[in-house]
């Protein structure tokens, strides 16, 4: 039997909690380099030395004394639920503000140990910690580690586990000698009353110093939980006189700020005794990329060079595998209907299943330069810059800077940028940039612009063309943001503080990781929803049969004069048989609403099985283009530039661009916003939007191009 | 008086006192903004709307309107 052990791991946001777990179990949890990358506690179980252990990886936060939505799931895990010890992660590069939060940690009188994080980082920065004397000083054990290169985490979880086997010792951090006094004070009066913190139910878990500063520095459920007692009476009137003369010292009524000062102070003696810096550099590195990449006038042209950059290479890089891949799919196709002889079940595998997810497999290639990019993005330090020079634009719009990072996040998928939504504090600013977040297309709306791009553009221009169908995405988003943010969520500002992270170069391992982790999730979404929806749809267009047709047919074919003639009536009976199917049926039912801004009943079924998931509208187009196609072996672009003109075209990318994510970005969308009514206004608003913009795009390209 | 808002790129300063209220307040303090703290203004973007400053090892990024609300010694 193995004994359990859980340990809540704790730190500012970035320090490298997550990584450090990444590095420990090799678990694949979401690793980035700005703040708020972990949104809800995430959980990792592994067996080390006969321990079953579990560690709790809790939201960053910089104090516990802050009020946002993630510092209240970290403190109420840490005061409410069990755990064993807790792991305070901290960053060797910014000791002294870290040890701000260990130094609150400490009060709260747990087991605890403490990780000096990114130590090989602090060491080229001339940074020396004397980790021995900090654990001495501060009575907990203080481990030198780096998540990145593994140094040091054995012995820190040797350590963790000698922590966890003996009895707890109370820390031997002091306050001020003023503060200290009126601790003691209280102290001396509890004991005279004969004062025992398990009288109390929600005291009993605390020692009377924590009762005593918790009193002192206005602890709500303190308060509240002495409230009805007797001893309250003459207890609230020391506490009184302990704040008077904190106030005194302190020339300061603001009980929290005193708190705050004397928080500092200790972390600023801590840093003293144990760190030592060598001379600094003149400006660092990180200051001097600052310097060009966050330019007055530079910073934002240089930003949107490099997204322009990352487009051209999804198309130019991207094209060439994609060639390779539609190749292997058709000769796949050709190899598997050969060896098959039962007609229906040949067109069930070469028309459905490989038409189907060949569609979407072929996008691979575009898919990984973009996750990539966006990797790039999060893990450099770059997006907090972007998102510091977009917050002067970004606030014409009604958006929050920060928005920016919920955003990119959507270029990648939905479902994540959803959450990452959380790090904007006020509830306004958070359901506006969650209406937006579905401007941004998403990676798997990406195939289907690569399509129809190809099949109506030279590849020369592709790439620019791609580029300025996400930039409209997000110009619609932004004048989105402005419309609700005028008539919906009305009100003031949020204000805007954001840390930036320190330059970091990727980590390959941590790129590869990230991007292969996303390609096979691709890939198995493609091998299992994808194929399942691709044989529905075969299935859809295939049935009802219509037998006394089928049979007329064969003989009108069979009497034909000429092979044109024959030719002909072969593609009459494949076009009368898909438009009596069951898609056939739901797609002709529903084209008069999509007829006014150009769609045929195929585009209108395609937008429709794209409600399950934007991949599936390519799989439908190659399932609907390729049936009644059979004779030439085309490439789908070829038939999509040969069945659908460019004002269908453009009206069809626009209306993809804008209308509802897919049923899983939905129910977290749902989920984050608070309710189920947000997302029928979701609804309403993509869909009246997504026509609306269709149509104009419709009747603006017939009217340039005729 | 004075506050970050007048500064200019590279200029430093000590934080006398912060004016803003409760949310923003215990914000700014989490984060080590509050009296006695060294600041040193590290960019500005056009029109000053926004402005990335450097409190002790820390770079953070403050909107015009929180940067009004920092006093400076003069």
């Amino acid at each position: 039997m193995h004994k359990k052990l859980i340990i809540a791991l704790v730190g500012q946001p970035n320090v490298g909690k997550s990584m450090l777990i990444n590095s420990i179990s090799n678990a694949k949890l979401k690793v980035g380099n700005f703040t708020g990358v972990t949104v809800e506690k995430a959980s990792v179980s592994f067996t080390y030395d006969g321990f079953d252990i579990t560690i709790i990886d809790l939201p960053g936060l910089y104090s516990l004394s802050e009020f946002g939505e993630d510092e209240r799931v970290t403190k109420n895990f840490l005061e409410h639920e069990p755990y064993d010890l807790i792991l305070n992660v901290v960053d060797s590069t910014n000791i002294e503000r870290n040890l701000r939060l260990t130094v609150e940690l400490l009060e709260l009188n747990k087991k605890m140990i403490v990780a000096l994080n990114m130590s090989d980082e602090a060491q080229q920065e001339g940074i020396a910690i004397d980790a021995q004397q900090m654990s001495h000083v501060i009575g907990v054990p203080c481990i030198e580690v780096s998540a990145l290169t593994r140094k040091g985490i054995e012995k820190l979880f040797d350590r963790t586990i000698d922590v966890s086997k003996f009895p707890h010792e109370p820390s031997k951090v002091v306050f001020s000698q003023e503060m200290e006094e009126e601790v003691q004070n209280l102290i001396d009066f509890f004991q005279a009353r004969n004062f025992k913190p398990a009288h109390i139910s929600r005291l009993h878990t605390l020692t009377l110093r924590q009762i005593a500063l918790r009193l002192i520095e206005g602890d709500k459920s303190c308060f509240q939980a002495f409230h009805d007692e007797p001893i309250w009476l003459e207890l609230r009137e020391r506490v009184m006189e302990a704040r008077k003369h904190l106030y005194i010292h302190a020339s300061s009524e603001d009980i929290q700020e005193i708190f705050s000062l004397e928080r500092f102070a200790i972390a600023k003696g801590l840093v003293a005794e144990t760190v030592s810096f060598k001379t600094k550099l003149a400006r660092s590195l990180t200051e001097q990329i600052d310097h060009w990449l966050i330019h007055k006038y530079l910073g934002i042209p240089i930003f949107l060079f490099l997204m322009w950059g990352m487009f051209q290479l999804t198309f130019e890089l991207g094209s060439i595998p994609m060639e390779w891949i539609d190749a292997a799919f058709t000769r796949l196709g050709e190899g598997l209907g050969a060896l098959i002889s039962h007609e229906g079940t040949r067109s069930l595998v070469v028309d459905g299943m490989v038409a189907g997810v060949g569609a979407v497999v072929m996008f691979l290639p575009n898919i990984m330069i973009l996750f990539i990019g966006i990797a790039l993005l999060e893990t450099t330090g770059y997006m907090s810059r972007v998102a510091f020079m977009l917050d002067g634009f970004f606030h014409h719009f009604g958006l929050h800077g920060k928005s920016f990072i919920p955003l990119v996040t959507g270029f990648g998928c939905s479902v994540p940028a959803y959450m990452a939504a959380r790090i904007l504090q006020s509830k306004r600013d958070r359901l506006i940039t969650l209406f937006i977040i579905g401007f941004m297309s998403c990676g798997a709306r990406l195939p289907i612009y690569v399509l129809f791009v190809a099949a109506f553009f030279e590849p020369q221009v592709a790439g620019n063309v791609l580029f300025a169908i996400y930039l409209a995405g997000a110009m619609m988003g932004l004048v989105a943001a402005k419309i609700l943010k005028m008539f919906v969520f009305k009100g003031g500002d949020e204000p805007f503080v954001m840390e930036m992270p320190k330059y970091r170069l990727p980590s390959w391992k941590l790129l590869w990781h990230t991007v292969s982790t996303k390609t096979i999730l691709y890939i198995q979404k493609a091998g299992t929803f994808i194929l399942a929806a691709a044989v529905l749809i075969w299935f859809a267009s295939n049935y009802p049969k219509n037998e006394t047709r089928n049979t007329t047919y064969t003989s009108l074919i069979e009497a034909a004069a000429t092979a044109q003639e024959k030719m002909d009536l072969e593609h009459e009976l494949a076009k009368l048989n898909l438009e009596t199917s069951y898609l056939g049926r739901i797609g002709k039912a529903t084209e008069p609403l999509f007829l006014p801004i150009g769609f045929d009943w195929k585009m209108t079924v395609a937008l429709e099985t794209g409600l399950a998931a934007k991949e599936v509208v390519v799989a439908t187009l190659g399932v609907l283009y390729s049936l009644g196609n059979e004779a030439d072996h085309e490439g789908l672009a070829a038939l999509i530039r040969k069945n659908i003109s460019l004002p269908s075209a453009a009206a069809f990318i626009v209306f993809v661009m804008i209308y509802l994510p897919c049923f899983a970005a939905s129910a977290v969308f749902t989920k984050e916003a608070g309710g189920i009514r947000y997302l029928g206004y979701l609804v309403l608003f993509t869909t009246i939007t997504a026509y609306v913009m269709a149509g104009l795009a419709y009747y603006s390209v017939l009217f340039f191009t005729s | 008086m004075k506050t970050i808002y007048d500064l200019t790129r590279h200029d430093q300063a000590t934080i006398k006192q912060v004016h803003a209220q409760g949310e923003l307040k215990a914000r700014l303090r989490a984060l080590g903004i509050q009296k006695g703290a060294r600041i040193e203004v590290l960019e500005c973007a056009p029109a000053k709307q926004t402005m990335q400053i450097r409190v002790d090892t820390m770079k953070l990024a403050l909107r015009m309107n929180e940067a009004k609300e920092i006093e400076i010694d003069a």
